[in-house]
């Protein structure tokens, strides 16, 4: 290969550009707005490489990203983040397992999540919504990630699992551990994320052994979670193994968890500093639909990584094996060659085929759920609460690890609202 | 006219059946449905909207073949 010819891939893939050289979505000075980055990269450097963390690619355009979904044997989903998760050596299931196993998971696990399931749902996330807007609507301000973003879809969680709600306050403490450790502090953030999981995973271990004292599982309709994944049939061969059924739990409750945290909380923060959009809304509750779509494009907090398992040439820049892939989804989500203005928030976007909740087979098996709470968080907020804002004096905090998202949202309202 | 969903491509995103509730619906697995057997012409345009908004492009529209085949002519001239 001449001298010109690697001249030219080194700088195609950014070797000139030291924002991409030391890229990571962690970056501090990201958090304010990476979409200059994204844009130099997706149009100059679609396949980009960062030195960070032992080397990893980027893709940017939305094509190559469904690309990747979509060929799941080339992109293998055995490490989904960068760097790695923390603690667990096991494969997180169905998140890191590839087909054909990966397949035999989906379908133990789709039928717990289809829509027609979750309607059961609907009747507890209102109320979970409201009971939550009681607790701090006669303060006349709140903390919202706390006390609302957070605080719901860990409620929620605990409804699906039918655990007793009086157990939130000890499971939010964990799961605010798990996911934010100590910022800063690397060693100290695993040593936290660590405990917490031990915490968490003890818990699921004592109610699994609860119910198997109590006999065989309950089969049916009828049966509840825990019961379903205790009688349950990897591909009609054997059942789920404790260890499983476990982890399955442990990936349900953080998969939901700040993600739907993260677009609650930027989509608030958004509608906070942005009333004309708010007001929108509030005049035209049939674009609530369109408009959490909208929101989930351009919010979309997940950071989902992939790892070779052969050699691949994307755009004429050639990766290898085992070489890691970053999708940068949110970039691709912004992709001019598939969404039209598609740095202008539209309330009323069609078509809006965004990839917040990816697509193929790992498509996100909770985006039901994902957009019950969405719609209903957001309606009931603004029934309650329409005018509402950033309160003067204080900061707003985010974060990216693999999830993105805002730690702290001060907000003021008039006391009692309506 | 027939709306037909490609089963091997559709991963249960939904939004058929968000969007459009009267014309589509979940199956036992939460993947999407055609309820109507035979669409009509007027539901034609939310039935094109519906499919342009699919992430997988699992969904057709099938216009009747004289629709097609008129319009193909048309087509064709205005390539003149």
């Amino acid at each position: 290969m001449s001298d010109t010819t690697t001249d030219q891939i080194g700088v195609y893939v950014g070797e000139d550009d030291p924002e991409i050289v030391n890229f990571h979505y962690s970056n501090p000075e990201l958090q304010q707005d990476p979409t200059p980055l994204y844009e130099r990269m997706r149009e100059r450097c679609p396949v980009a490489k960062s030195e960070r963390y032992g080397g990893f690619w980027i893709l940017s355009k939305y094509e190559d990203l469904q690309n990747a979904y979509h060929q799941p044997t080339v992109y293998s989903s055995r490490s989904v983040s960068i760097p790695s998760y923390f603690g667990n050596d096991r494969q997180a299931i169905p998140v890191e397992i590839d087909p054909p196993d990966h397949t035999k998971y989906r379908q133990i696990l789709t039928p717990l999540f289809t829509p027609q399931r979750l309607k059961a749902m609907d009747e507890p996330i209102r109320t979970h919504t409201n009971l939550l807007i009681d607790s701090f609507i006669d303060r006349g301000e709140c903390e919202y990630i706390s006390e609302f973003a957070t605080a719901l879809p860990t409620r929620i969680f605990l409804e699906l699992m039918e655990w007793p709600i009086a157990d939130a306050p000890m499971f939010l403490e964990w799961t605010v551990k798990l996911m934010r450790g100590v910022p800063g502090d690397e060693a100290a953030t695993l040593r936290m994320q660590e405990e917490a999981a031990l915490q968490l995973f003890t818990y699921f271990a004592g109610a699994l052994d609860d119910r198997d004292e109590l006999g065989p599982p309950e089969t049916g309709p009828d049966a509840d979670f825990i019961d379903y994944l205790r009688g349950a049939s990897f591909a009609g061969e054997r059942p789920l193994t404790q260890f499983e059924i476990l982890d399955i739990i442990f990936i349900f409750l953080l998969a939901g968890l700040d993600t739907t945290q993260a677009i609650l909380g930027y989509s608030t923060e958004f509608l906070a500093t942005n009333p004309d959009y708010r007001q929108d809304l509030l005049e035209h509750p049939d674009v609530l639909e369109t408009a959490t779509e909208e929101l989930l494009r351009w919010f979309a907090p997940v950071f989902p990584a992939r790892v070779l398992t052969q050699d691949v040439t994307v755009r004429g820049v050639p990766m290898q094996a085992d070489d890691r892939v970053l999708l940068l989804m949110s970039a691709a989500n912004r992709d001019p060659d598939e969404f039209e203005d598609a740095d202008v928030i539209d309330f009323r976007r069609h078509p809006n085929r965004h990839l917040a909740f990816g697509a193929g087979a790992h498509r996100c098996l909770g985006s039901h759920l994902a957009r019950t709470m969405l719609h209903t968080a957001f309606t009931e907020w603004h029934r309650r609460i329409p005018d509402y804002r950033v309160k003067p004096g204080t900061e707003t905090v985010r974060h990216a690890c693999s999830i993105r998202g805002v730690d702290e949202l001060h907000l003021e309202f008039a006391a009692g609202a309506g | 006219m027939q709306v037909v969903i490609d089963r091997a491509r559709c991963q249960g995103h939904g939004l058929c059946f968000l969007f459009a509730p009267d014309l589509f619906g979940p199956d036992e697995e939460g993947h999407g449905r055609v309820l109507l057997g035979d669409v009509r012409r007027e539901q034609r345009q939310q039935c094109l909207r519906v499919a342009e908004n699919c992430p997988e492009r699992a969904i057709r529209v099938i216009d009747d073949v004289v629709v097609e085949q008129r319009e193909r002519k048309r087509d064709v001239r205005h390539d003149d």
